[in-house]
């Protein structure tokens, strides 16, 4: 696969994902500081067919275009979110390269969520409440991580079936 | 449909299990252990700024780094009734009574928590 195209599939995967983000910003939530996080479909879609580099890429950048069209760049949610996609896409590319004997899609989309909610819980932990009862909401976003890690996982399951019918990019795992 | 399930390893099974088991534990160990607070902690960028008894209705505002946050105690319960924030995760949050919950706002960096004494834990500080 040649580099402009390489370019083109990282952007579409970085367009869907903010798409998603902006989507899942506007509607509304039972429990406020509680997001699905199916914007993560981007990155793991982006770390199955291009790897670790192009994953970490579509994160950080979709990131950052979201929070400049809410208006939080740089805010402390914009850091939140940032720190924890960074780590949720750590973990992911290191399961998918060491533990995918054990894991399938599915276990590493939960470990990405699961991760993800544990850091921002940590960073808000010792940088804003500086309390550490916050940390029992840590159940709630375990519990409600699992519901959405599956969620994406499905659904990026099929995306990356039907992705691989209709282009020649393979992925590089899985 | 039922070809996801058939994505599922013994190791994704274990792990969804292990979580479910673990966090439920902790849920319900966290309930057991809560009990209804007496008063409750205003701080704004980690200064404390107001210590409430939860037994007296009140109303009151303080100011964060972006504007106002309106804050009120009812029936022995803390809520935040307005605030400058744009996404008003705060007063979504709702009311709040027992021990170690919190209402935190991040744009505004404040935080209201609900502790069982109506003392202050230190009285000063010297250097």
């Amino acid at each position: 696969m040649n580099r402009s195209s390489k370019i083109v599939w990282l952007s579409l995967f970085i367009a869907l994902g903010l798409i998603i983000f902006m989507f899942e910003s506007y509607i509304p939530r039972p429990l406020p500081w509680l997001k699905p996080g199916l914007a993560n479909i981007a990155s793991l879609l982006a770390l199955y067919f291009f790897g670790f580099q192009s994953a970490m890429l579509v994160i950080v950048l979709r990131v950052i275009l979201g929070s400049l069209l809410l208006g939080s760049f740089l805010n402390p949610a914009f850091l939140l979110s940032m720190s924890g996609g960074i780590s949720a896409t750590l973990v992911m590319a290191f399961m998918l390269k060491y533990c995918s004997r054990f894991f399938s899609i599915v276990g590493i989309s939960i470990s990405g969520a699961v991760v993800h909610n544990i850091v921002q819980l940590i960073l808000v932990m010792l940088f804003i409440v500086n309390q550490y009862t916050i940390l029992y909401l840590m159940p709630v976003m375990i519990l409600s991580s699992l519901f959405s890690g599956t969620i994406v996982a499905v659904i990026s399951h099929f995306l990356i079936e039907r992705l691989k019918s209709v282009h020649p990019i393979q992925p590089k795992a899985g | 449909m039922k070809e996801w399930i058939r994505l599922l390893t013994k190791g994704d099974m274990f792990l969804i299990l292990a979580m479910i088991v673990l966090s439920v534990a902790s849920l319900v160990i966290i309930r057991r252990s809560q009990t209804s607070g007496r008063s409750a902690v205003i701080t704004v960028d980690g200064i404390e700024r107001e210590r409430l008894a939860l037994s007296r209705d009140r109303e009151l505002t303080v100011s964060g780094p972006i504007g106002e946050t309106v804050v009120k105690v009812e029936d022995n319960r803390i809520r935040v009734l307005h605030s400058d924030c744009a996404a008003k995760v705060c007063v979504k949050t709702g009311q709040i009574h027992l021990n170690g919950q919190m209402i935190v706002c991040v744009p505004n960096k404040v935080v209201i928590s609900i502790t069982a004494y109506h003392q202050r834990s230190i009285d000063v500080v010297t250097e």
